[in-house]
């Protein structure tokens, strides 16, 4: 247990000497609201031990909408630290302690997911786009357990078929959670690792920090622009296909 | 745009593709992923009452092996524990994700991973292949073992929780060894066994009874390193008492005489583990029929093992 107390402390003093500033940059200086996260991102990385392998390379241009398949809270941490960007969350994470806070430091965009509102989440969306900002969504809705991606949901893919938006370059990330202290994970180690379905937080935090190390890949796909006339669902099945083509390539060889 | 999923950045493949096809061939011949299954059937049918005897699945099977190291090696035997060994509470080296770990449950102590009674580490030629070292090979000279044909094996870091040193785990978990061995087809085992403490003066008799009855012979005789080596003549073979010394060696060791081990020439003091090793060498040809006697005759008290016996006797 003491190595759980020692990072928290360690946690706990970082947050608390870059909150201040990030707080004055976020109010006053806009422009630069990237460079504390990532710095911030990266040394989170080297407290919990996680080992990053990145494949493939980053798209350069701005903006780019990543579209990743979400196994565990973690994969925030992973994503911010290899490239800078913001993300999507849903409007009760706003309210949650600490980390709505953070989450409110980084840009992030909140959307509200009742069906009526489609049409403000576009604008949100598009709004922080064209301030060539980059955007990473989950679009599975919910966390997997890593061994398999679930469904996309298609709702957020709509903003490509409106002609006036500008044209945005879409980018496939893949988390994939291979090793643990060094020991390679099979279907079931891997579904106690990450967080999904109804797993409670704490116990899973406590468990992750007892960790020697953690590897992840991550596989940076191919970049690509989607024409106006695709659906918005094949879009979606296009982004899943992508993902899922190298998940399984990667675990059942 | 297309609709087919791309296939031009999958890094992982192309690497497996890269490696010379003679390693791949060595790795599928003696692979241990391959036959992995069967061994582990043959070490779970050794059974006790409540004891289970098998080998380490996932990663949360190790780190109970660690965390019980970590009791036995550290806060009972008093090794310098580095900062990192403590804030784990974990005995751990780069060699742990490569090696096969035998552990001992007791379904009556409590729920699955804290009723872990006692563990061995066993390293295969195989695993070498990917790390590159045995255990051993940063004490002793092995280069002669190295050379030989056929499969070898290293053991190491055995331990058993204190409150069940008076029952039958080692037996357990050597029945469980000898499982393996069988079905590796294993010709030599060795490893480094310990004496507790860092003053050789304390040990002295024990070295030259070992030094001149146990020598391994030449053709498989492992060496003390230079810059470590500590003698283990002292005494003439005239001046030593046998039946006397052998009592006052440590438990392990004994049980290990009595499998008709040889000793390798001289001995490593361990600063970290606060030890003085020895290393073992043991042909399997020259034990199996005296141990498996060994085995058949003696029942452990009070807990009915179901032998795999009859495994033991259609392959001899």
């Amino acid at each position: 247990m003491l190595i759980v107390l020692f990072r928290l402390i360690i946690f706990f003093i970082l947050t608390f000497t870059l909150l201040p500033f990030q707080i004055i940059i976020i109010l006053f200086f806009t422009k630069f609201v990237y460079i504390i996260p990532a710095f911030y991102h990266k040394i989170c990385c080297k407290i919990l031990g996680i080992k990053i392998k990145k494949i493939g390379k980053i798209s350069a241009t701005k903006p780019t909408l990543f579209v990743s398949n979400h196994a565990s809270y973690l994969d925030i941490i992973i994503l911010s630290s290899l490239f800078k960007s913001s993300f999507i969350a849903k409007k009760e994470v706003s309210s949650w302690p600490l980390l709505g806070i953070l989450a409110k430091l980084q840009n992030t965009v909140f959307i509200d997911r009742k069906i009526g509102s489609i049409k403000e989440q576009e604008n949100l969306i598009i709004n922080h786009l064209k301030k060539k900002n980059n955007l990473i969504i989950f679009p599975e809705g919910t966390s997997s357990d890593g061994n398999k991606i679930l469904p996309f949901k298609s709702s957020l893919f709509n903003i490509f078929q409106n002609k006036n938006n500008p044209s945005i370059n879409i980018q496939t990330i893949t988390i994939i959670y291979k090793k643990v202290n060094g020991i390679t994970l099979n279907r079931v180690s891997r579904r106690d690792t990450t967080w999904h379905s109804n797993m409670e937080f704490i116990p899973n935090l406590i468990n992750l920090l007892k960790k020697i190390s953690i590897d992840i890949e991550v596989v940076f796909n191919e970049k690509f622009i989607p024409k106006v006339s695709f659906d918005r669902k094949k879009l979606a099945f296009f982004c899943w296909k992508n993902i899922n083509y190298t998940l399984i390539n990667n675990l059942y060889r | 745009m297309c609709l087919r999923p791309l296939k031009k950045e999958l890094g992982p493949k192309k690497k497996w593709i890269k490696q010379p096809i003679n390693t791949i061939k060595n790795l599928l011949s003696n692979s241990y992923i391959l036959d992995r299954r069967k061994i582990k059937k043959k070490i779970k049918s050794v059974k006790s009452k409540n004891y289970e005897v098998r080998l380490a699945k996932n990663f949360k099977d190790i780190d109970a092996a660690q965390n019980l190291r970590y009791k036995v090696f550290y806060q009972e035997l008093n090794a310098k524990p580095s900062i990192k060994n403590i804030l784990y509470e974990k005995d751990f080296d780069e060699l742990d994700p490569f090696c096969d770990h035998l552990l001992v449950f007791d379904h009556k102590k409590g729920p699955k991973h804290k009723s872990i009674v006692g563990t061995y580490r066993l390293i295969r030629r195989p695993m070498t292949q990917i790390h590159g070292k045995f255990y051993t090979e940063s004490e002793f000279n092995i280069k002669k073992i190295l050379s030989t044909q056929g499969e070898i094996l290293e053991l190491g870091r055995s331990c058993v929780h204190p409150d069940y040193r008076d029952k039958p785990i080692m037996q357990l978990l050597w029945k469980a060894i000898t499982a393996y061995m069988i079905h590796y087809k294993i010709k030599i085992l060795f490893g480094c066994a310990s004496f507790s403490g860092s003053n050789v003066s304390k040990y002295k008799k024990q070295f030259s009874y070992l030094y001149h009855n146990y020598l391994a012979p030449t053709s498989i005789r492992p060496k003390a390193l230079k810059n470590h080596y500590v003698s283990m003549n002292y005494f003439n073979k005239n001046e030593i008492n046998n039946n006397e010394v052998f009592k006052t060696l440590p438990p392990l060791i004994k049980g290990y005489l009595r499998l008709g081990v040889h000793v390798g020439e001289g001995a490593v003091i361990d600063k970290q583990f606060n030890t003085i090793d020895v290393c073992i060498v043991l042909k399997t040809s020259a034990i199996r029929k005296k141990y498996l006697e060994y085995l058949n005759k003696k029942k452990v008290k009070n807990s009915k093992i179901i032998l795999f016996n009859k495994f033991l006797r259609r392959k001899n």
